[in-house]
């Protein structure tokens, strides 16, 4: 799904006006008629506790959502309000009805502990204020960042998420890739990491690449690792637009990808040929067919799987894994040190803190628009393809049938994490050398 | 690569929901302090235990306190401070009795009331003083509800909600 003038459109659909005013009337005369009801029996703080109970539910839960979907909702937020006052107050109406209280009437919102909480409504009117504040503030956020990103002609990230939500992203039409350099002298190699991944991926080739006295450039793909915050349109053409952008400061370069990141190199070569020396693809994201991509790609992780077939399930997933952020860049590093030794810390951290708009929109485009098929058949610029035997993702066999008889292929021992498990032959392969060992200087981290 | 984006810019002003956050939260605290009524000298100490709706299961009763009968039905006993009387609490009095269950009336400063007050557990009030609420003993003489309820004649609802409930005990 792109963003387009009806998404945000849906998404602002919560927070129209007259919407807005007519719910307010309606929760105002309610609630005026429920506390009429109970100050009939003099039951006024029975009314009370309810609905300060039902605001902090209801604000948690729209906060919650906020965070998680990256727009408000649901579509009539002040009758949430209502909604939940009546399922927390739903045991007086039964009482009413001739049923007693009983303690399993808890499932109402607490309905009979809510009584018990010491300073009684005191106390719950300062925790229903304190989580409406904190709402209020997280829309406050919101509708800023997404006016801000108006303003500077971006479309509204209403489908970013976790604390994205809360600031603007900047515009990458101004702001270049996050990018680092290694190596002495003006890079001749811009490398792009794959998916979920980011600059971090390729440390090992680059040093090695560096000890070979060859410069290179790694951005973070707008979405991904350091460039989280760049963009809320994540397609094909628009990370190619951006790497574009960042080569158009250098020399012709030899641009080496792997996996998803192959066709963006791929899109960029395309577009802007005289930018770029050759090719280098590492297990590039070719396939037969969509539904061989859909086949290969799923088989990764469960989310790919709900990403490509347009589950929001994905998204609500992805939406809670980024308010999760900081404890999985902190939890990831060291699951990845059990069970993939490996992996350096810092990918096992970019693993787990991409923008979800990025890697759901990065899936869709090798599904509906990935330009490697024809590219690899009859590539327009020297290019060069490394296969990796144990690739289940991309496996070699596949692969080679794709391949035009212009393509120089290099088949190497490991998996579809080839240049973390060889950076000493993918560098052979992106200098087009024989065997080198190269050691890495630090060990990773 | 981005052109004229129509409507992108939210439909609410950003400082709109923070003004009607403070606007809210000061009506709802002036209601909450000022019309919510504050617990009275005659209501429990602790709010949340009266008229919480919640059946008891004890003590039981012997079959007679303070010459009081107590079992084969529900009696319900009405705790005040004065002797109860006018239209109201004839029709609260009618309410709370016409499917059959007994009620008993205890007034502060007679002897029986001080031991019934004991035998079935209702609380003493804020200000120290004898009770004003009701207690409900089901057929086999189980206590099944006590409390405060200083303002009992708009409440024979509640009353008629907790006998019905116990209703079937030892029927």
């Amino acid at each position: 799904m792109s963003l387009t003038p009806a998404t945000w459109a849906r998404a602002y659909r919560p927070l129209h006006p007259v919407s807005l005013a007519v719910q307010l009337l309606v929760l105002v005369l309610a609630e005026v008629a429920l506390f009429a009801s109970y100050g009939a029996h003099d039951a006024r703080f029975h009314w009370a506790t309810h609905f300060l109970v039902a605001l902090a539910y209801t604000s948690v839960l729209l906060l919650v959502r906020l965070l998680i979907t990256g727009a408000p909702g649901p579509r009539f937020l002040l009758l949430t309000l209502l909604g939940f006052h009546l399922f927390a107050m739903a045991p007086d109406l039964l009482f009413r009805g001739g049923v007693p209280h009983y303690r399993w009437m808890d499932l109402f919102l607490g309905h009979v502990a809510a009584h018990y909480l010491p300073g009684g409504d005191g106390s719950w009117l300062l925790i229903a204020l304190l989580t409406t504040g904190a709402y209020v503030a997280a829309l406050t956020l919101w509708l800023r960042a997404r006016r801000a990103e108006a303003l500077t002609g971006m479309p509204p990230g209403v489908g970013l998420t976790g604390t994205a939500v809360l600031r603007a992203q900047r515009d990458p039409r101004t702001t270049t890739l996050v990018n680092e350099e290694h190596g002495h002298g003006p890079p001749s190699a811009l490398l792009l990491h794959g998916l979920g991944a980011a600059a971090a991926f390729w440390r090992p080739v680059a040093q090695c690449l560096a000890e070979r006295g060859l410069g290179t450039l790694l951005p973070d793909l707008l979405g991904f690792g350091s460039s989280r915050r760049l963009g809320t349109h994540f397609h094909l053409d628009d990370q190619a637009a951006a790497v574009i952008r960042l080569l158009e400061n250098h020399r012709p370069m030899v641009l080496v990808a792997h996996s998803y990141g192959a066709a963006v190199a791929v899109a960029v070569a395309a577009e802007r040929p005289d930018l770029v020396g050759r090719l280098v693809l590492i297990c590039p994201a070719a396939f037969a067919d969509p539904d061989e991509a859909r086949r290969r790609i799923g088989a990764r992780s469960w989310i790919a799987r709900k990403a490509m077939s347009g589950s929001p399930v994905a998204g609500l997933a992805c939406g809670a894994m980024c308010l999760l952020r900081a404890p999985l860049t902190i939890l990831a590093p060291r699951l990845a040190s059990s069970f993939s030794p490996d992996v350096p810390a810092q990918v096992a951290r970019d693993a787990v803190t991409y923008l979800w708009p990025a890697y759901r929109d990065a899936l869709r485009s090798l599904l509906e628009d990935n330009p490697l098929g024809p590219w690899l058949a009859d590539p327009p610029l020297p290019t060069t393809v490394v296969l990796a035997e144990e690739d289940r993702t991309v496996p070699a066999d596949g692969l080679v049938a794709l391949l035009g008889r212009r393509v120089k292929v290099v088949r190497l021992a490991g998996t579809h994490a080839l240049p973390i498990e060889h950076p000493d032959h993918v560098s052979n392969a992106i200098t087009a050398k024989g065997p080198e060992q190269c050691v890495p200087d630090t060990p990773p981290q | 690569m981005w052109g004229r984006l129509p409507g992108a810019e939210p439909p609410l002003r950003w400082w709109l929901p923070t003004a009607v956050f403070v606007v809210a939260a000061v009506v709802l605290s002036l209601v909450i302090a000022l019309v919510v009524r504050a617990p009275g000298p005659r209501d429990d100490p602790d709010p949340a235990d009266q008229r919480d709706g919640l059946l008891l299961s004890g003590p039981r009763l012997p079959p007679q306190v303070a010459g009081v009968e107590f079992g084969g039905r529900t009696v319900v006993v009405l705790f005040e401070r004065t002797p109860p009387a006018g239209p109201a609490f004839d029709r609260w009095r009618d309410a709370v009795s016409d499917d059959g269950v007994g009620l008993v009336i205890a007034v502060a400063g007679e002897k029986r009331t001080g031991l019934l007050a004991a035998a079935t557990g209702i609380p003493r009030p804020v200000d120290g003083g004898p009770p004003v609420g009701y207690a409900v003993v089901d057929a086999t003489r189980l206590v099944r509800y006590a409390t405060l309820d200083p303002t009992y004649l708009i409440n024979a609802f509640e009353v008629d909600v907790i006998t019905g409930a116990v209703a079937g005990a030892g029927s």
